[in-house]
């Protein structure tokens, strides 16, 4: 028994300092690519276009899109899916969710970032800034976990805590409780807001 | 003394007329524990009257109110004489509503001084959840919020005219919490006991909560007619200023029974004023003038005292019974004294006494079966399912057999204290109304069936152009305060009559799951890469991802297409709402993820003010809070509520259950349409019951086909010409029928009877006809001139529904008159019901 406890310990003892490295790598990770993306929306001097493809370049190594697009339909419906449409989807959206990034970035301008301390949620981990301008605070919580040895990916981003993934989930669900697949392929080509 | 000729005949000789002050006194005594209980004679107009008791809508919309909450309320309307945006106007308005706050009873008052101003200077929407400003505050730019308030989905046709020359304030009273706890109660006891599943105590606390729910709607009535009185008040010490009108569901109620209550007081006092003309031009002597108004005014007040005795409630619908209770009354006394003087001639000899007994005796026949007739007339309303209108048919059951029993006590009692002087000299009329009827059924016979045919065709297309509209505007002349309000109500500041439309969306978890059973295999294969990640799954359900683009689109074609029509005033929904976060948002809709952050964000006190009256996330369902216009002289308020079901589950595809209609207007439409089955299964009924009497009472098929034509044709005319006329069946007009029925069988009995008892006596039509219209045709006519002319009176009131009922009744009794003196004799006499003529047969066929 006291053999098991002093086993356990030193388990415990043999993963912390492995938590504390995760909490360090993403926190250096994430704070560099949302320090790249602030400078580019404050150089005034930048073309928009030029400045929204720079952005995408680092949003799609920050972020696992294909899990993005995974959990938007969740085992409810990702599962069912043939192979050539569950990459249909991704594909769809994908655009779509970088279209809205970029639509959602224009509107920022003089804000700073504020960052707090990574955390361990499960084998996961999330960390929340804050958007501060003169007279205004915006949270945004990133939520990154780590699918291969490469590194940490994003999965979630919440804003005032309003998660990206579930917002589109319950979207798609809407849809496809009374339509197809088809349908939300429909959706999705259209541009957004129509 | 003669001896009398039957045991009642001699009972009532030794009981009655042998102690008329005894049973004076007796009556007297009733009469003053009748008006004792008359006291507690309750009138209400509001509007739980005027809906059907069993409606699934009434349920329905009482569900919407508890969900989504609901306000009593009157509007102020304030057109003041300079802009409105002016310092010193909005100074104005301010101070209005701090009198109109102030007042006792008042819960609150919303004005255009109190709503956020979102564009007067604009503000972004990150910041829509602090630093809203409103008129008061000094930063508000007025020449901006002229703008914005004139151009607000919102406050537009709500706060303010489109015309900004009204501003409308909102008098909020105090949530009845506890009448609503008794209604509640007293509904979940009443359905109960309609399943016979009420025990002991239950049906103990069911009485209970009754009387308290009777009690404090009582009560509240009072307290809101005190409110409205006091507001009043306040608005009149601004008259100077400007033009300001009161407004409102409440007021409606209130000035409903404040007009019924005049005229009762002032009409009733008309009419009577005409009834004593009329006798005495008719009848010359004080005692034929006295007699029918002690008569007429003791019924009235023992019936009145039956109502307060069993609480009926009068409602618009039934505030007529005092004028029936009139008519009936006086039409049976008329006969009385008629046939009276009628005896007094034919048998100079007799003495008072005997002359008395002799009246009653040979009355009492043809008059309980008029009586019983009638009453099997409006037993008929009982069978409809309005409540007003079931009440209404017990109220009549009641008021006409205290009328019959009342008359033949009091008329004997009275009369034997006079003296029986000479014969009246003047027992026939100056102006020979019956014979000129008489020569003309006897020589014109085949005229008046051409004339009767035209009449009933005349009726048939008049009938198939009956309206059924209820437009509380119209009841009201334009000349008066309560019109030019309600009209500008309805047509600046967004209609008056609520209407719901509650849109349910399909329950996101309800379909899915035959769906997962299915795909269980593939699930399992595959739900280990989900693992990681089932924070997703309970979070879907949280409130701010209920916001889905598609729903808010499908909620913003809704109140598009709801807003479009012509017919409505104001339509809020969460749409409205929509539509200005959009003007905010640079014209673009909010994407799902905006609209979550807005809900997160914005402060709770404005949630409940733009999103719980108009959406139930718990239940899936949004809510569109219409407002009517009920003067739009289109509206036809069935199709109208048809037309959007039909657009709402057809053009815009939603599913009939997810297509929820309630509130005021679908429950006055449920009563409208119902009035029209009503209508035709009550008058179905009526003719049903009137043949069955007629069967009983005349035992001939013949002549009961007879008697029921002239009653068809009454029925007919007066339904007809409100078809001609465009005047619409509503609540108050349905009545009218049931009336026209009470008459016209009333004069159909009293001369089939007469001409029963007088054919006899030579077998001759022709002869016993002119017999008949020189007695019993007087009585008739002798009543139809007097009610005509004393009703007559009704058409000065400022009530239209009065004005229809003094026209039409006098319609009815017309019509009446000469069917039952011209087309009763003549088919008669065409038809032979008594054999033919010349031979005497044996007594058997005669009285």
């Amino acid at each position: 028994m006291k053999k098991a406890a002093f086993v356990l310990i030193g388990i415990m003892l043999m993963v912390e300092p492995a938590f504390a490295d995760d909490l360090a790598e993403v926190d250096s990770f994430l704070k560099e690519r949302l320090n790249r993306i602030m400078g580019l929306l404050q150089d005034k001097n930048l073309e928009k276009s030029t400045r929204n493809d720079k952005i995408v370049v680092i949003i799609t190594e920050a972020f696992d899109f294909d899990t993005m697009a995974k959990l938007t339909l969740g085992k409810k419906y990702w599962p069912g899916l043939s192979t050539a449409e569950k990459a249909r989807f991704t594909e769809l959206f994908v655009g779509r969710l970088k279209a809205s990034y970029l639509e959602k970035l224009n509107l920022y301008d003089d804000e700073t970032i504020v960052y707090s301390k990574p955390e361990q949620v499960n084998n996961k981990v999330q960390m929340m800034t804050e958007l501060v301008s003169k007279d205004n605070k915006i949270t945004m919580r990133y939520k990154l976990y780590k699918p291969s040895k490469a590194g940490w990916k994003v999965y979630d981003v919440e804003l005032e805590g309003v998660s990206l993934i579930t917002t589109y989930r319950s979207q798609f669900n809407e849809v496809l409780q009374t339509g197809t697949m088809k349908d939300l392929f429909a959706k999705l080509e259209r541009p957004e807001g129509k | 003394m003669k001896s009398p000729h039957s045991i009642v005949e001699r009972l009532f000789d030794r009981i009655v007329l042998s102690h008329p002050g005894i049973v004076l006194l007796v009556i007297l005594v009733f009469i003053a524990f009748m008006g004792y209980q008359a006291t507690n004679f309750q009138l209400d107009a509001s509007a739980d009257t005027l809906i059907l008791e069993d409606d699934q809508d009434l349920r329905n919309t009482r569900d919407v109110v508890a969900r989504y909450g609901e306000q009593d309320f009157v509007v102020v309307t304030y057109t003041p004489k300079g802009d409105i945006f002016s310092p010193e106007t909005l100074a104005r308005i301010e101070e209005l509503q701090s009198d109109l706050a102030a007042l006792d009873g008042v819960d609150s008052v919303l004005s255009m001084l109190d709503v956020p101003l979102l564009e007067s200077p604009p503000i972004p929407i990150k910041e829509l959840s602090k630093n809203i400003i409103t008129l008061r505050s000094t930063k508000a730019d007025l020449s901006l919020a002229k703008v914005e308030f004139q151009n607000s989905p919102i406050y537009q046709n709500l706060l303010i005219s489109p015309d900004l020359k009204t501003t409308a304030l909102q008098v909020i009273f105090p949530v009845n919490t506890e009448g609503r706890a008794l209604l509640e109660r007293r509904t979940a006891l009443r359905e109960k006991e309609r399943e016979g599943l009420l025990n002991a105590t239950e049906q103990e606390e069911y009485e209970k909560v009754r009387s308290g729910f009777r009690a404090h709607s009582e009560k509240m009535k009072g307290v809101r007619h005190h409110n409205i009185a006091e507001i009043r008040k306040v608005m009149d010490r601004y008259r100077n200023d400007g033009d300001l009108f009161l407004g409102g569901v409440s007021m409606i109620a209130d000035d409903l029974i404040t007009f019924i209550k005049k005229d009762l007081k002032l009409f009733g006092m008309g009419v009577l004023f005409f009834l004593i003309i009329t006798l005495k031009v008719i009848f010359g002597r004080t005692r034929w003038i006295l007699i029918p108004l002690l008569c007429c005014f003791f019924s009235t007040l023992a019936m009145a005292g039956f109502l307060g005795l069993f609480g009926w409630e009068v409602t618009v619908i039934s505030s007529n019974f005092v004028s029936l209770q009139l008519i009936i009354t006086m039409a049976i006394t008329i006969h009385l004294i008629v046939r009276y003087r009628e005896l007094d001639e034919a048998l100079p000899e007799a003495n008072h006494r005997e002359l008395i007994l002799k009246t009653v005796s040979s009355m009492f026949k043809p008059c309980l079966y008029a009586a019983l007739t009638t009453i099997a007339g409006f037993a008929s309303l009982v069978l409809s399912n309005i409540l007003p209108v079931i009440n209404f048919g017990w109220m009549m059951i009641a008021g006409i057999s205290v009328s019959l029993i009342l008359t033949f006590l009091i008329f004997p009692v009275v009369l034997i204290f006079f003296d029986k002087a000479v014969s009246d000299a003047s027992s026939k009329p100056s102006f020979p109304l019956t014979s000129i009827f008489a020569n003309f059924t006897a020589t014109k016979g085949r005229l008046i069936m051409v004339i009767s045919g035209l009449a009933f065709l005349f009726s048939f297309v008049g009938i198939s152009q009956l309206i059924v509209e209820n437009s509380f505007i119209d009841y009201f002349k334009q000349s008066t305060e309560i019109y030019q309000g309600m009209k500008l109500i309805d047509q600046n500041l967004g209609g008056t009559t609520p209407l719901d439309v509650i849109i349910n969306f399909d329950d996101p978890n309800a379909q899915s799951q035959p769906d997962a059973a299915t795909s269980s295999p593939v699930t399992k294969s595959g739900s280990s890469e989900f693992d990681d990640f089932d924070e997703f799954e309970e979070e879907e359900n949280s409130d701010k991802y209920w916001f889905t683009e598609d729903k808010m689109a499908l909620i913003q074609k809704i109140n598009a297409y709801l807003n479009d029509m012509p017919e409505t005033g104001k339509v809020l929904s969460l749409g409205t709402m929509l539509q200005v976060a959009e003007k905010l948002n640079d014209g673009k809709p909010l994407d799902n993820f905006e609209l979550a952050v807005l809900y997160e964000k914005l402060p709770r006190d404005i949630v409940s003010l733009v999103l719980t009256p108009y959406v139930s996330i718990e239940h899936n369902q949004a809510r569109f809070a219409i407002r009517v216009r009920d003067s739009e002289p289109t509206l036809k308020r069935d199709a109208f509520l048809k037309k959007i079901y039909h657009d709402l589950t057809n053009s815009l595809e939603l599913k009939p259950e997810n297509v929820q209609i309630t509130g005021m207007m679908v429950l006055y439409n449920n009563m409208l349409q119902s009035l029209f089955d009503s209508q035709i299964k009550t008058l179905g009924v009526t003719v049903a019951a009137l043949i069955f009497m007629f069967l009983i009472l005349f035992r001939s098929l013949k002549f009961s086909l007879i008697a029921i034509t002239p009653n068809l044709l009454s029925i007919g005319i007066v339904l007809g010409m409100m078809g001609w006329l465009g005047i619409p069946l509503d609540m108050m007009t349905i009545t009218i029928a049931a009336i026209s029925v009470g008459i016209a069988v009333d004069d159909t009995i009293h001369y089939i009877h007469r001409f029963k008892h007088e054919f006899p006596k030579d077998r001759n039509y022709i002869q016993t006809m002119r017999r008949c219209h020189e007695s019993i045709g007087y009585a008739m006519y002798y009543t139809s001139i007097t009610i005509v002319i004393g009703f007559s009176i009704l058409t000065l009131s400022n009530f239209i529904p009065s004005i229809y009922f003094g026209l039409l009744t006098g319609l009815a009794m017309v019509i009446a008159l000469i069917a039952a003196m011209t087309l009763l004799p003549q088919l008669i006499i065409l038809i032979k019901p008594l054999g033919p003529e010349g031979r005497i047969q044996g007594p058997g066929h005669s009285e």
